[in-house]
């Protein structure tokens, strides 16, 4: 029996992983997945869209946002107040309600993502000891796949590892770790600095030499140990970085520093943005930007990507596994403060902030994250992020897609924030505009090949068939914010901005091969220090509902 | 001409008149403001299922009677015009108004004027917790306006509030908690922590029985303070009953809540 | 969800390493011994614990009441989904002793129909939630504790009481990466209001009159900001010497990792939310001098998790009111012994929790007068009082699922025993699917 067909029919198609530029073509659906044409010409298909005059792309993948775990949801807890005033989500007969604010309720992150046209996120900094839990909110997020990268940067058992020039067992933990998480990525937050800030009052480090006491490691030691370790699992992300000193000035050489410290192995620098700050250290006076000498040295190391975490003028959340930045922020803005250390992983900071355009800091922080979408030359290595709620939410996307694709409208905004910026950033002397094949390779085929997804990102056959249709607009802002289709798995989901079908979205992760001989001295590791069983860790695969794992290679 | 509502609801469940409004239905006709949609717990009705309407919408006048005190949000978010309630009220009376006025015969429910902007609110019974406070989590409470309430409050009047007066017969617990700036006279007995984290703004404190403060505020000057002589004169002004002789007494300031400052008065009497 | 109900070997058996919800430490190193079809032993259990393993009744109960006499399970679902879809201000309360996945489930039931929802965390840690939603707060897991902490500060709570096993697992005993000599290694100061059974085990117990607790954080507060307070006035308003207070701010200015732990002995005495707010700021205040943490002590069940569950689904973590289709929030206005003390509520689901214990008399009385539907996994005097009553399987005994300890910490759940009740979770779903049913030949 033939399978029963989907076809998108006529429509202008981007699919830069093969090199198809706004080219009209049909695609044809089945079970899930992009297929040949059928050769017989005779089969029709169950259903057909007619996309003639609309742009067909690949759904939108985020690759480092902050959606479910422990963090986001006590972010959810602390602020009632920006739910209270934030526009209702509505309960239908299909859909469940929700709320809003920075940091949505996990069924209204679900169908405002699919809504836009985003078929799968990544959240970026779980515990894993709370592993479970971000699977058990990951159940209640529907419509769009979902994955997430687990903090290891401040793990005491890695930090051991290292100081004990043990890099096998350090490799197994790392596998063991990711498996028995259900997680897709190890992540590096501020490495050593959150241990430090555990140990001593207001503690931090300085720069990737700073050693660590009681473990007697560095930063660099440790992004050094993990990447290679990553490597040797053939993790399809292999490491995800949030570098040390994040949003201090003069930070840029510790951003410089870590590129250097991977020593060629394939990394990700994250919310690249926070890091590429010029001026005195802790002088506010003489901030600026640095992107220009960062942005060179990624484009000569094809071993490094980034993304962004463009800001946003706006009140937002900040939330964050690292703790002494949690503090520093909730003191520059006098606002309340969260913070939790989990205990031999991380740590959690969280603060309500405000970026005023008027402000000299903030406008900076805009102007240097559009610079790097502007100076990075290959658009492969520049993601689309705005390190959601950190920089502003994940519904700016279509924003800052119009600020990239019009020049104009990118230089009236600049005329609207603090001149100074002008000065002190290089954003007035860009003129680049990304087409729109760059702005489908930023905001899907460059995160899904980054993050090794084969099956994302582009629409040839095998792919999932998670794929967005939109309205041409002179606006492309307008263009982004309302998909004419959403289409995940191939079912249409979304037509018009209203959600039709409430799918599940599958849960992505990893199981690398590791040595398993490392598990008795887990086990030890466990008794000795942690306060639950060493059984009672690992994510039983009931919590995995559907699934897949990605594999290493 | 106002709009008599006389509400007819006979339920325990709570009714929900939130963004009914004099300018939002000025030139409706009764039929039209008879199928304006309220909410009575989980379904919506027509506000014509559990008020009578007449007289006219014209003049952007409310006038609401009978016992109202399972009401709620009655002139929340009001700009402008008047609300009369010739009874009493419920939950959320006038919070978050930006302007216009609202006057309450009887007693009214927690959150009068919550996080209020602007305009007047005057009670003439008592009011429940929560006069003119944030709501959960707010950085700000009141940002401007005037609550009188002429009967006593329950507790956290006032709480993290900007700007504006809020003048009250009686307090409870934690009266001026956080106050950021404002001022808040109590004509009567005031419960425990008063002031507590107060940054700046003055608290009055004139009922009889003395005042305990918490130990993080400290006894100053003792003097007739004119600032105490603009507040009686806007009270009287606004027509709110309170004992003259309090205009000749002199005032004892104590400056607190030395944890967060020390900017804010509390006076008493000396 | 997860685990799959055992069956019953004839041969005693050991289920190891099984997590228990006597109370909010939720120590998962339980080892139970099943012997015919019954639980003989819990190892390690404290006697919270065996109370809670060996205590469960046989679930012979019959599976549903209406009106007080027997019935059958599907007539039960359909009349509590009659009553549910009528209801114009139905409230769901309860979800203390079940897994977070039942929890799910009745946070979408209350959405379906537009009811408020509220938990125990109203009732007994409401003051915590409002107070952290001011101020926020600094805190960590327990395992931080146990490594690091050295000056323990236990306030308003009895721990030697309430949660036994909490010195040994996780604040007094543990020989922790930087304090290896465990007990020794640690400072350990009590404040209630009467000598406890934990003050026995301080190294200093302060005393501090009924309802002065924000009093004395307040004078805290003040220290570590190195205010100069005045004598007297302390003396008065604490009812101890200013001293006293100063001595215990050294003690915690000194320390390299403190911690406070508090119960409801603090949050629900006067001043409720703004004696936790107090303490929250205190401790966030002392890490401007040394690392300083707050933990509330949480009581028995997975009140940590429907706090959790309520936040992820709705963006409020309890008294949550959906009515109008979306969540609302506001402590006091939509928490359950209000709604029904009121006499607002028109219906009622409580799910797993006695409220004898958590509701007022004017509460007891309204809900006793209007319909409402009971799900417990033990026949209980509010079960047999219930419109409709389901008695279920038992969390953690019967059925698997997920447990959040105090510290927010996930835990799987092992279930022991086979039981012949379904589990809260069906019930939750079949009553929705019922209601949705309703709902739409009633649209039609």
């Amino acid at each position: 029996m033939p399978p029963n067909y989907l076809k998108i029919a006529g429509g202008t198609v981007y699919d830069p992983r093969h090199g198809v530029d706004g080219q009209v073509r049909d695609l044809w659906i089945a079970d899930g997945k992009i297929v040949d044409a059928p050769r017989d010409s005779k089969v029709r298909p169950s259903k057909t869209i007619d996309a003639a005059g609309l742009v067909v792309m690949p759904g939108g993948v985020d690759m480092h946002c902050h959606i479910a775990g422990p963090k986001v949801n006590v972010a959810r807890k602390m602020r009632p107040e920006e739910k209270r005033v934030a526009p209702p989500v509505e309960r239908t007969a299909t859909t469940h309600s929700g709320t809003m604010g920075s940091v949505p309720s996990t069924f209204a992150t679900g169908y405002k993502y699919a809504g836009m046209g985003y078929t799968s996120a990544f959240d970026a900094a779980i515990p894993p000891l709370a592993a479970r839990h971000a699977h058990e909110e990951f159940a209640d997020t529907p419509c769009i796949d979902k994955g997430f990268y687990l903090l290891v940067g401040n793990n005491q058992y890695i930090m051991r590892a290292i100081q004990e020039r043990e890099p096998a067992r350090l490799k197994a933990f790392l596998g063991w770790l990711l498996s028995a998480a259900g997680g897709y990525a190890p992540k590096i937050v501020n490495p050593g600095g959150v241990e430090v800030w555990k140990q001593h009052p207001s503690g931090n480090v300085d720069d990737l030499d700073t050693r660590v006491d009681y473990f007697d490691v560095t930063p660099r030691g440790i992004i050094r140990g993990i990447a290679q370790a990553a490597d040797e699992l053939k993790l399809p992300h292999r490491v995800h970085i949030h570098c040390n000193n994040l949003g201090l000035p003069g930070n840029w050489t510790t951003t410089l520093e870590t590129m250097k410290a991977l020593e060629g192995f394939g990394g990700h620098l994250t919310h690249i943005q926070f890091h590429s700050y010029g001026g005195g250290s802790g002088d506010e006076d003489t901030f600026n930007s640095k992107v220009v000498p960062l942005a060179d040295y990624v484009n000569a190391h094809s071993n490094l990507t980034v993304d962004v975490g463009q800001v946003l003028f706006g009140e937002t959340t900040s939330m964050t596994g690292d703790s002494p930045l949690g503090y520093y922020l909730s003191n520059v803005y006098k606002t309340k403060w969260f913070s939790a250390e989990t205990e031999m992983e991380s740590g959690c900071g969280i603060a309500p902030i405000e970026y005023k355009n008027k402000n000299l800091i903030n406008a900076l922080q805009w102007a240097i994250g559009l610079e790097w979408f502007l100076l990075v030359d290959d658009p492969w290595r520049v993601v689309m992020s705005t390190d959601h709620p950190n920089g502003g939410s994940f519904l700016a996307y279509p924003q800052i897609i119009r600020l990239l694709m019009d020049r104009t409208w990118r230089r009236d905004a600049l005329a609207s924030v603090h001149p100074l910026v002008r000065e002190r950033s290089t954003l007035a002397d860009l003129d680049r505009e990304y087409s729109l094949y760059e702005i489908c390779i930023i905001t899907r085929a460059a995160p899904a090949k980054i993050l090794g997804l084969d099956h994302k990102g582009h629409l040839g056959p095998g792919a999932d068939a998670d794929i967005t249709i939109y309205t041409p607009d002179d606006n492309p802002q307008t263009m982004f914010e309302l998909p004419r289709f959403v289409i995940k798995g191939g079912q249409v989901i979304v037509e018009q901005g209203e959600l039709r079908e409430s799918t599940f979205g599958k849960t992505l992760h990893v199981t690398p091969d590791y040595d398993k001989d490392v598990e008795a001295d887990i086990a030890k590791w466990f008794e000795d220090y942690y306060s639950i069983r060493f059984r009672n860790y690992p994510v039983g695969e009931e919590y995995l509902h559907e699934h897949e794992t990605v594999p290493c290679q | 001409m106002p709009l008599v509502l006389r509400y007819r609801g006979q339920t325990s469940i709570p009714v929900e008149v939130e963004g009914f409004l004099p300018e939002v239905v000025r030139g409706h006709t009764l039929a039209q403001i008879e199928r304006i949609e309220i909410f009575h717990g989980n379904q919506k009705c027509a506000l014509g299922d559990f008020f009578s309407v007449s007289g006219s919408a014209d003049d952007a006048c409310f006038e609401f009677e009978g016992d109202l005190s399972g009401v709620h949000w009655i002139g929340a978010k009001l700009a402008a015009g008047e609300i009369r309630i010739e009874g009493s009220a419920g939950r959320h009376v006038g919070s978050e108004m930006t302007g216009g006025t609202i006057h309450v015969a009887g007693d009214v429910s927690d959150w009068v004027g919550g996080e209020m902007h602007g305009g007047l609110i005057h009670v003439r019974g008592r009011a429940g917790h929560f006069v003119g406070a944030a709501y959960r989590g707010s950085k700000r409470g009141m940002t401007g306006g005037t609550i009188l309430v002429h009967g006593p409050v329950g507790d956290e009047t006032g709480h993290t509030m900007r700007r504006g007066l809020i003048a009250v017969g009686g307090a409870g617990d934690f009266t001026g908690l956080n106050m950021i700036a404002g001022t808040v006279p109590v004509f009567g007995p005031v419960g425990t922590r008063t002031g507590a984290n107060m940054r700046r703004g003055t608290l009055g404190l004139f009922g009889e029985a003395p005042v305990r403060l918490l130990p993080t505020f400290r006894p100053g000057n003792c003097d007739k303070l004119l600032v105490l002589q603009l507040v009686f004169a806007e009270l009287r002004r606004l027509g709110y009953p309170f004992d003259e002789s309090l205009c000749e007494r002199a005032y004892r300031m104590h400056h607190g809540d030395l944890v967060t400052g020390g900017r804010g008065e509390v006076l008493v009497p000396a | 969800m997860p685990d799959k109900k055992p069956s019953t070997p004839a041969a005693p058996s050991i289920v190891a390493d099984v997590a228990c919800t006597g109370c909010g430490c939720v120590c998962d190193d339980i080892d139970l011994v099943v012997e015919s079809g019954r639980i003989a032993e819990a190892r390690r259990a404290c006697t919270l614990g065996e109370a809670w393993f060996i205590g469960q009744a046989d679930p012979s109960p019959p599976a549903c009441l209406i009106e007080g006499q027997q019935a059958e399970l599907a007539d039960g679902i359909d009349r509590a989904a009659q009553i549910l879809a009528s209801a114009r201000y139905p409230l769901f309360y309860g979800l203390r002793h079940t897994s977070s996945e039942a929890q799910q489930a009745a946070a979408s039931l209350a959405d379906v129909v537009g009811g408020i929802l509220d938990t125990p965390t109203s009732t007994h840690h409401g003051p915590w939630g409002v107070s952290f939603q001011g101020v926020g707060e600094v805190t960590s897991s327990l395992g931080e504790v146990a490594n690091r902490g050295d000056l323990i500060i236990f306030w308003g709570v009895d721990p030697v009481v309430s949660h036994p096993r909490h010195f040994e697992r996780y604040s007094l005993f543990p020989k922790g990466m930087f304090v290896p000599r465990g007990r020794q290694d640690r400072t350990v100061v009590v404040v209630d209001v009467e000598r406890t059974a934990s003050a026995d085990e301080a190294d200093l117990f302060l005393e501090v009159p009924r309802h002065r607790d924000f009093e004395a954080l307040w004078t805290l507060r003040a220290l570590a900001a190195d205010c100069q307070l005045e004598p007297q006035q302390v003396l008065e308003a604490t009812g101890r010497p200013l001293a006293d207070w100063q001595n215990l701010m050294d003690r915690m200015k000194r320390a390299r990792f403190g911690v406070i732990f508090f119960g409801t002995g603090l949050a629900m005495t006067e001043g409720k939310h703004l004696n936790s707010e107090a303490l929250l700021a205190v401790v966030r205040e002392m890490n401007a001098h040394t690392r300083f943490v707050a933990k509330t002590m949480r009581g028995p069940g997975n009140v940590t998790g429907a706090e959790n569950v309520l936040a992820w689904r709705t963006g409020f973590s309890f008294a949550v009111n959906l009515a109008r289709g979306y969540p609302r929030f506001n402590p006091g206005e939509y928490s359950a012994d209000d709604v029904l003390a009121r006499g607002e509520a028109d219906a009622a689901v409580i799910v797993q929790c006695d409220v004898s214990e958590d509701f007022g008399d004017q509460a007891r009385r309204h809900l006793a007068a209007i319909p409402h539907v009971v799900i417990d996994h033990r026949p209980t005097e509010t079960t047999r009082a219930a419109t409709v009553a389901f008695h279920t399987a038992t969390a953690g005994i019967h059925t698997g699922g997920t447990v959040y300890r105090m510290d927010d910490v996930p835990l799987p759940l092992r279930p022991a025993l086979a039981s012949p009740l379904e589990g809260d979770l069906e019930i939750l779903e079949r009553i929705e699917m019922r209601v949705r049913q309703l709902q739409s030949s009633a649209a039609s």
